[in-house]
């Protein structure tokens, strides 16, 4: 038998899906994910863990170096990578929203060709160009997105939105929402098929473990 | 001002040694394997006209940046793909006669680096079309030469996965949801992705029957089980043509006695592009990739003059290659000579009838003036597999290097030649 390989983004979200994954029957010493180690092997069970940057999982799995792979609905959109998404797993719940200062309220349609200061080209581009059909002008940025608008770089920004409170605090709102957000189990197309009877196991039994919950 | 020169452009690539003879002894192979089966090879140009590719529909080559002008100003374009001048040349070229053509293909292709290097710029695909019939036995036929293809090149571990086009556009026909949102469908249901499809479903006027099997098809994958399965799930005429044809097809295949590579997923709806019935991708372990494609295209050939039914698949050589080598690991040697002849100044004619000797055995033999020094010739030698050195003196003596024992011997031209000059 083949080894399993599981590529898991660093953080939060590893932890919560190695917790879904021992209670669907995959166990993992989690001790060593304390460590500063980047693959974790189960010889036993021939499965295998990566941690890898969230925005590089998409990328491992669809290779094929990864069968499985765990990632936030909002990383998938940008990356656009061919994929299995096979299920919604339901943490690391946010929106991806159009944001902007208050005064643009319902005045978004007003501004032509404008300005949008975002960590997400592709899904800004997707937005505005396929669903509200209007040109914009997409600035690539890497972090602290809501400082755009505030400096005149920008009109608006596309981000995600957890709380709310660092566009509160910038006097910055919501101006359109674009889709919910949350992470995804993804799988390999081939790997799916050349390893079906073990991937469809571990879907299943995360999926039973999420209707229970 | 010549920054470049040492470079290659994005995409391509040098194929040496080892991995240049084994693609070549993989294409011998094929080769044999089409010709074995009533295939007949063609040749067609690496440079089309534009519009051969966009009458298809085709959105590779739309994107496609190997484009140039020729002297009236018509786009010309390298072929991104060679099931569409396969078709082009059987619709334009071949005569009542000649059908159904059955004809086999190598050839590079070109398109733009998808998705970062998932594959590369130029590529070489190979491939068997039969067209001029709709006959489900030729789709049979042509699967059962992709198995053999993968078998022949010498994989043992992998799938061909048949899909149906037919039933998801009886589907999508039936729900008829727009075009919109039907492309949306297919995206989703290509990425098993089955929240989302039930989130376009929701609140959506739809026939039951259909909605159900829409929710689900996502998780139509398996055997023949499956499909008597989904048999029960429909009264639709024509979603049970589609499936019962599916099922026709798996008969025959097992009477070619390949069921065993041949499994089925009626949620594979990859951007159908031309394919109009069954479609279906080869894959193996080692490669993320589909390794091989194909299906029918029933209506390609009309876009161009005569229309006529087609079927076929084209292997994506280097693809199932890097696959080849990351299951069996390298293979060995095998694309140099036998041994060297090496030869002193003096000695070049004896050299020569030495090496004509040999050569008439059956040996590849490779001539080198004495150049190098014996430890030099050695590592030149072992580097390239090469397994002995013979190295022509004056006066007829020769030694003969044995590499791969380590030991060395003296003899003569004489009894090297057989007294032959």
């Amino acid at each position: 038998m083949k080894y399993l390989t599981i590529a898991l983004p660093k953080g939060r979200l590893a932890e919560l899906t190695l917790e879904l994954l021992e209670k669907a029957g995959i166990q993992c010493k989690s001790t060593e994910l304390k460590s500063r180690k980047l693959i974790i092997e189960d010889d036993e069970n021939l499965v295998r863990f990566f941690m890898a940057k969230p925005s590089d999982v998409p990328v491992y799995v669809e290779y094929g170096v990864a069968d499985l792979g765990v990632v936030g609905k909002d990383t998938l959109m940008e990356e656009a990578r061919d994929l299995y998404e096979v299920l919604n797993l339901g943490f690391g719940a946010c929106r991806m929203a159009v944001a902007g200062p208050a005064e643009l309220m319902d005045r978004l349609d007003d501004i032509p060709d404008k300005r949008v200061a975002t960590k997400y080209p592709n899904v800004a581009r997707d937005y505005f160009e396929l669903v509200k059909k209007e040109s914009i002008e997409i600035i690539k940025l890497n972090g602290s997105v809501e400082l755009a608008p505030l400096v005149g770089l920008s009109e608006v920004i596309v981000d995600i939105v957890e709380s709310g409170r660092t566009l509160k605090e910038n006097d910055l709102v919501v101006l359109e929402e674009i889709c919910d957000i949350s992470a995804r189990l993804v799988v390999n197309k081939v790997s799916m098929k050349m390893k079906n009877e073990r991937i469809r196991k571990i879907i299943d039994g995360m999926r039973k473990e999420l209707e229970n919950a | 001002m010549n920054k470049w020169k040492l470079y290659n452009p994005g995409g391509m690539q040098d194929i040496l040694k080892v991995n240049c003879y084994n693609k070549r002894i993989a294409e011998e192979k094929l080769r044999k394997l089409y010709l074995a089966n009533g295939f007949m090879e063609i040749e067609t140009p690496v440079i089309e006209f534009y519009d051969v590719f966009a009458a298809s529909g085709s959105e590779t080559a739309m994107e496609s940046p190997f484009k140039m002008i020729d002297e009236k100003g018509r786009i010309l374009i390298l072929r991104p793909d060679m099931t569409i001048p396969s078709a082009r040349v059987a619709s334009t070229k071949l005569k009542e006669d000649d059908l159904p053509a059955k004809v086999f293909y190598f050839g590079k292709c070109f398109r733009a680096g998808e998705n970062n290097g998932k594959r590369m710029g130029e590529f070489t695909q190979s491939g068997a079309e039969i067209i001029g019939s709709g006959s489900l036995f030729y789709d049979a036929l042509v699967i059962t030469t992709a198995v053999d293809a993968m078998k022949t090149i010498g994989l043992d571990e992998f799938i061909i996965e048949l899909g149906q086009v037919d039933f998801f556009k009886g589907l999508m026909d039936i729900a008829d949801l727009g075009e919109e949102d039907s492309e949306k469908i297919r995206r989703l249901i290509d990425s098993k992705d089955f929240f989302g499809v039930e989130e376009i479903l929701v609140g959506k006027e739809v026939n039951p029957e259909i909605k159900k099997l829409l929710l689900n098809l996502p998780n139509f994958y398996g055997k023949k089980e499956m499909l008597l399965e989904v048999r029960g799930m429909t009264t639709d005429e024509r979603l049970l043509i589609a499936l019962d044809q599916l099922s026709e097809l798996l008969n025959i295949l097992d009477e070619f006695g390949v069921s065993e590579y041949i499994s089925v997923d009626l949620g594979m709806v990859k951007r159908l592009d031309y394919y109009t019935g069954i479609i279906f991708r080869g894959m193996t372990y080692g490669m993320g990739f589909p390794v091989l494609g194909g299906g029918r295209y029933d209506t390609l050939c009309g876009k161009f003059a005569k229309p006529m039914p087609a079927t076929g698949f084209s292997l994506e050589v280097d693809r199932v290659l890097t696959a080849l080598f990351r299951n069996k690991g390298e293979t060995p040697g095998g694309y140099s000579a036998d041994s060297i002849v090496c030869f002193e100044e003096n000695a070049r004619k004896d050299a020569m009838m030495v090496a004509k000797v040999l050569k008439g055995q059956g040996l590849r033999i490779e001539m080198s003036p004495m150049e190098k020094s014996n430890t030099d010739m050695k590592s030149y030698a072992l580097a390239k597999g090469i397994k002995g050195i013979i190295i022509i003196k004056s006066k007829g003596e020769i030694e003969i290097v044995d590499l791969e024992a380590d030991t060395s011997e003296k003899t003569d031209i004489k009894s090297l030649t057989g007294g032959v000059s």
